[in-house]
This record gives C-alpha cells, sequence and structure tokens, in this order.
C-alpha cells in the first residue's frame, strides 16, 4: 500500500471514529443518568426532592420546603406532596409541591432550579388551583419551557418558566372536566375531555401549547374509570386504558382512533389497582406500577407488563406484605422509564407517609432491570427520620 | 452568547449536566469529554499548521492508540471522574485531527520537522494539564474562553473532515479521466 492509500485509509478510520463517538454521546440524554425521586430530610423529618446518580451510585438531597401545621410553638411539620422532573434543556428541574391538606383552592408553588450551575432558583405561587394536592398525582405537565396546571374543572393555567408569564383559560365549549398530561417528548399537551351530557365518552385529544386550542385524536367511547391509568404515545396514535378490578384487570387500546386490542388479565382473586402506566418503546406492551391485594391484612406493590397480544404477562412484587391500604395507596407508587426503556424506577417513599405506614426496610427507590430476563431490582434505601407525620390517605 | 453555542452543540453532544464543566457557575457548551474533544482538536490543529511535525509510523501508531483509548473510557468499562473524562477527549480530539490532517500533508508541500514532534507533545502534555484546571478552578472568564476554544476545535474538525471529502472526491474524479483517456485509441 502507497502512502496516498494508507492516508487515506487512516483518514477515513479518523472520521469513522468521529462519527461513532459523536452518535454514542448524544444517546446519553440527562434524565436517564439522573432519577428525581422523593425523599426525607432526616433533619426536619419533611419530605423533599433527591437525585440519584445512576453511574456513581449516590444519592444528594436537592431541595426540602418545610411548612408547619400551625403557627403555635412545637407546630408539627405539615406533609408535602412534591413532583419532580426536567425541563426539555435538561439542565433544569422544576419541582412542584402542594400540601395536601390546603382548601379545594389552595395554590401550588412551583421552583425551577438548575441541576450543577450556579443559576438563582426561581419559586412561583400559583394561586387558586382545583385540587392542586390531587394534581400532583399525575406527571408534571411540562411543554418546553411552560408548565400546565389544571385551574378549574374546564380551565387551565400556563406559567412560563423563564420569564413568569402567567396566562389563564377557561374552555367555555368543553363538554365536561378536562384534564391534562404531558406528552412523551416533552413538547406537547395532550388533554381529556369528559362528554358529561352524552356519557360515556372521553375525548384524547391534542392541546396547543401556544393558543390553547384543542385538536381531537379519538374518542373513547367508554368513560373512564377513576381508577384507570392511561398511556400514550408521542404522537397520540396509540392510546391504552388499563383498569383495576377484584378477579380481572383490564386493558384497551385505541390506535389511529379506533378500538385496535382488549384483553383481560386475571387477578387470581386479589384485587388490583394500578399507579400509572407507560407505553413501552417497542409500542407492543405496558408497563404498569401496582398495588395488590395480599389476604386480608396486607397489600403489596410491584411492577408488570402487560403485552398486548395474549402473550403472558410479567410482573416483580417489590414490597410484600404491606400493611393494607385502599386502593388509593397505588397512585403513591408510581413508575418512570428511562428514555431507552430499559430501566423502571419506583420510589415508595409516600408509602411511608401512610396512616399505616411500610416498614424502614421498605422505604426505598427501587430500579428494575427491564433488558434482564428476570427483571432484576436494585434497591436504594431512602433514610426515614425518627418522626413522621402520617397524613396520606 | 453561550446559549446559542449551548444549542449549537446539542446536536453533537448528550450535555449531560452532571459531566459538564461550569467556570464560574456558567456551563459549558458540551460535556467534558466533549470539551476535551473540541479543545484537543483545536489545540492540534494549530500545532500541526505551526509546528508541522513529521508524522512517522511511531507517531502515527501513538495516535492509534489514543483512537482505541476512547473505547473503554466511552463505553464507561473503566470508572472515571471529570478529569480522567476530559484528558480522554484530549487525546481523543489529537489523534482524530492527526488522522484527518494525513490526506492534507501528502497532498500539499509542508516541510516537516523533527524538532516539531518535541514541541506537539509538550503542548499536548500543557493542554492535558491546563483544560482540567482551568475548567475546575477558573472562573467566568474561564467560561467564555473555553467555550470559544470549543467551537474554534468544531470548526477544525469540520474543516478537515470537508477538505478530506473534496480531496477524495477529486482523486476518484482524476481516475476516471484516466481510466477514460487509457480507453480512447492512440
Amino acid at each position: 500500500m502507497n502512502n496516498a492509500k494508507r492516508n487515506a485509509v487512516l483518514a477515513f478510520v479518523g472520521l469513522l471514529a468521529l462519527s461513532i463517538y459523536i452518535l454514542a454521546c448524544t444517546s446519553f440524554s440527562p434524565d436517564d443518568t439522573k432519577v428525581l425521586y422523593p425523599s426525607f430530610d432526616v433533619a426536619t423529618g419533611a419530605t423533599g426532592i433527591a437525585g440519584y446518580d445512576r453511574e456513581a451510585h449516590t444519592s444528594e438531597l436537592l431541595f426540602v420546603p418545610v411548612g408547619y401545621d400551625s403557627a403555635e410553638t412545637n407546630a408539627e411539620v405539615a406533609p408535602t406532596i412534591l413532583r419532580a422532573g426536567w425541563l426539555a434543556n435538561g439542565r433544569d428541574i422544576v419541582i412542584t409541591y402542594a400540601s395536601p391538606k390546603d382548601d379545594e383552592k389552595a395554590g401550588m408553588t412551583v421552583a425551577v432550579m438548575p441541576w450543577s450551575a450556579r443559576k438563582p432558583i426561581k419559586t412561583f405561587h400559583v394561586p387558586a388551583l382545583k385540587d392542586a394536592g390531587e394534581a400532583l398525582m399525575a406527571p408534571l405537565c411540562i411543554a418546553g419551557d411552560q408548565l400546565f396546571l389544571r385551574s378549574s374543572d374546564k380551565g387551565i393555567v400556563r406559567l412560563d418558566l423563564r420569564s413568569g408569564a402567567l396566562s389563564t383559560h377557561e374552555f367555555e365549549d368543553a363538554k365536561g372536566e378536562l384534564s391534562f398530561y404531558p406528552a412523551p417528548d416533552g413538547a406537547n399537551v395532550f388533554y381529556f375531555e369528559a362528554d358529561n351530557p352524552s356519557g360515556g365518552q372521553t375525548t384524547f385529544g391534542r392541546l396547543n401549547p401556544k393558543d390553547f386550542s384543542r385538536t381531537p385524536l379519538m374518542v373513547v367511547s367508554n368513560s373512564l374509570k377513576e381508577a384507570t391509568a392511561v398511556a400514550y404515545d408521542t404522537e397520540g396514535k396509540v392510546l391504552a386504558l388499563l383498569a383495576g378490578g377484584e378477579d380481572k384487570a383490564a386493558l384497551q387500546v385505541w390506535r389511529d382512533g379506533k378500538p385496535a386490542f382488549s384483553r383481560e388479565v386475571d387477578n387470581h382473586g386479589k384485587k388490583r389497582a394500578f399507579g400509572n402506566a407507560i407505553l413501552a418503546p417497542s409500542g407492543k406492551a405496558i408497563r404498569a406500577s401496582f398495588q395488590q391485594a395480599s389476604g386480608t391484612n396486607a397489600v403489596s406493590y410491584g411492577l408488570m407488563e402487560i403485552p398486548m397480544s395474549e402473550a403472558l404477562t410479567r410482573e416483580v412484587t417489590l414490597i410484600k406484605d404491606a400493611p393494607p391500604q385502599d386502593e388509593g395507596s397505588a397512585y403513591y407508587f408510581q413508575a418512570g422509564v428511562s428514555h431507552d426503556g430499559k430501566t423502571a424506577a419506583l420510589a415508595s417513599t409516600y408509602l411511608a407517609l401512610m396512616e399505616k405506614p411500610i416498614t424502614a426496610s421498605d422505604c426505598a427507590l427501587f430500579f428494575v432491570d427491564l433488558s434482564d430476563p428476570n427483571w432484576k431490582v436494585t434497591k436504594v434505601p431512602i433514610p426515614m427520620p425518627a418522626k413522621l407525620a402520617p397524613v396520606l390517605k | 452568547m453561550l446559549d446559542i453555542i449551548s444549542h449549537l452543540f446539542a446536536a453533537v453532544c448528550g450535555q449531560n449536566p452532571g459531566h459538564t464543566w461550569a467556570p464560574g457557575g456558567l456551563l459549558l457548551p458540551c460535556c467534558q469529554r466533549c470539551t476535551g474533544l473540541y479543545v484537543g482538536a483545536g489545540v492540534a490543529a494549530l500545532l500541526h499548521l505551526w509546528l508541522r511535525p513529521k508524522l512517522s509510523r511511531r507517531f502515527l501508531e501513538v495516535h492509534g492508540a489514543c483512537l482505541l483509548a476512547m473505547a473503554p473510557f466511552g463505553l464507561h468499562w473503566v470508572v472515571q471522574g471529570p478529569v480522567l473524562r476530559t484528558t480522554t477527549g484530549v487525546l481523543f480530539g489529537f489523534a482524530v485531527v492527526t488522522f484527518l490532517w494525513l490526506p492534507l500533508s501528502s497532498r500539499f508541500t509542508f516541510h516537516v520537522s523533527r524538532p516539531g514532534v518535541r514541541y506537539y507533545f509538550l503542548v499536548l502534555g500543557a493542554t492535558l494539564l491546563l483544560l482540567p484546571l482551568a475548567a475546575s478552578v477558573g472562573g467566568t472568564f474561564a467560561a467564555y474562553a473555553l467555550s470559544g476554544l470549543i467551537g474554534w476545535g468544531a470548526l477544525a474538525l469540520f474543516a478537515l473532515v470537508v477538505a478530506g471529502v473534496i480531496l477524495g472526491l477529486l482523486g476518484i474524479l482524476r481516475r476516471m479521466r484516466r481510466a477514460a483517456s487509457s480507453r480512447v485509441p492512440a
């Protein structure tokens, strides 16, 4: 080989190495290496948001709001529900919190803080939101740099997290209650609109984050029960509804506006409720966190995968023999899945705040390796303070 | 300005905030390893232009090893911190530029200098030392200076890739012409 050929080959090797490097570097998104989860501040006993670094295997408490039940001396630390998410830039964290004891029209506080840079931490107080505490049971509805919150049955509030501009909008033509969910790509907003006059129908559609215009995508012909978990894809073409039940759980899948698949899952006589559901990246299965009765005096919590076919389901139990709770406690044990769909993370923090709390050994951040044939579980303990106010119901 | 550069680099870097230097509290536009890569590439391009080190077999073998070293570090087989991520990026940047430089160096009659090699490796060593130092203890000036170097490195890499592609296409055209003329009967 002469020098010119050798140089051309080596230059090609250099170009190939550079291309591989760039492709590999961009595939690692920030939220896949860091996981935000609710934790406790042992010193104050208050709940806060912690960040877990999956590469360094370390956790650090990032944000702890402390409130009191009254202004009296020795007042108890009030419980707070927090929900955290990433801004689209992957560098700033959005944390919202409210007290579950707040009035129906209480407000919600929103904090925007940088992950690692020295920048101001901004907090916004959004007044007069309907069921602010309940709103935190669903993922934060963030689209770009804007946060969307439900202000009333048919109203929405848009908070610009950069400028602080607050806009409200009332959907006067809405047929029933509206609820809002974030698109998986963090750029769009989806809505569910109950059809109250005719009953039994719910519209699923896309909300324009700029002008609040609604584009219906499909009408689901049976009304959503309160205990139904929903999952959808980025484009809103696939919608899955997952409902728990005494003997059987039911999965219904709608594709391009039409019913595409349904199946039942045997609960083996043990009542099951779902916390949340997420569509697998393949689009062929649903992953959902669950709570299941285990006899009359205990419940268990775990994660399950339900294929959109008659294939066998799979599940892993993460907490066994927890004190009995009603099915509402499933909402306090929700799963998040990494963008590559290979890892699920679930925190049991709020289950420790129940009237009958879980034990300290069960209070943990669980990672489930979904790419492992045996769904390998890694448990990161969440330290519990000596004294907790049991409040969540 | 940093926001614009950061937006541009989002296309080629994961920009993991936990793996990004923030001198003076300002996040650099790319992660620690990419910072090493682009700063290293920028410095290496300047050195090849200025010192014209002799691209001997030994010189290329050393750079080949730097290229291969990215595999265990880039694939996270080795436990590493910010400094190691940055320095492996620098070595990778030097190696990529050297390999992309090869077709240009043979194309044009640059003079080559043997002492240039010594200074080349001296500056490489200085970059390995000074870059993590500036990124970790520097203030806002360091943030802007490093962002500028990162931008320069990316431009240098882009220019080398474009030049290499043009040279490659010219070579193919010349061969086609030669083949065509050899078929013309005398």
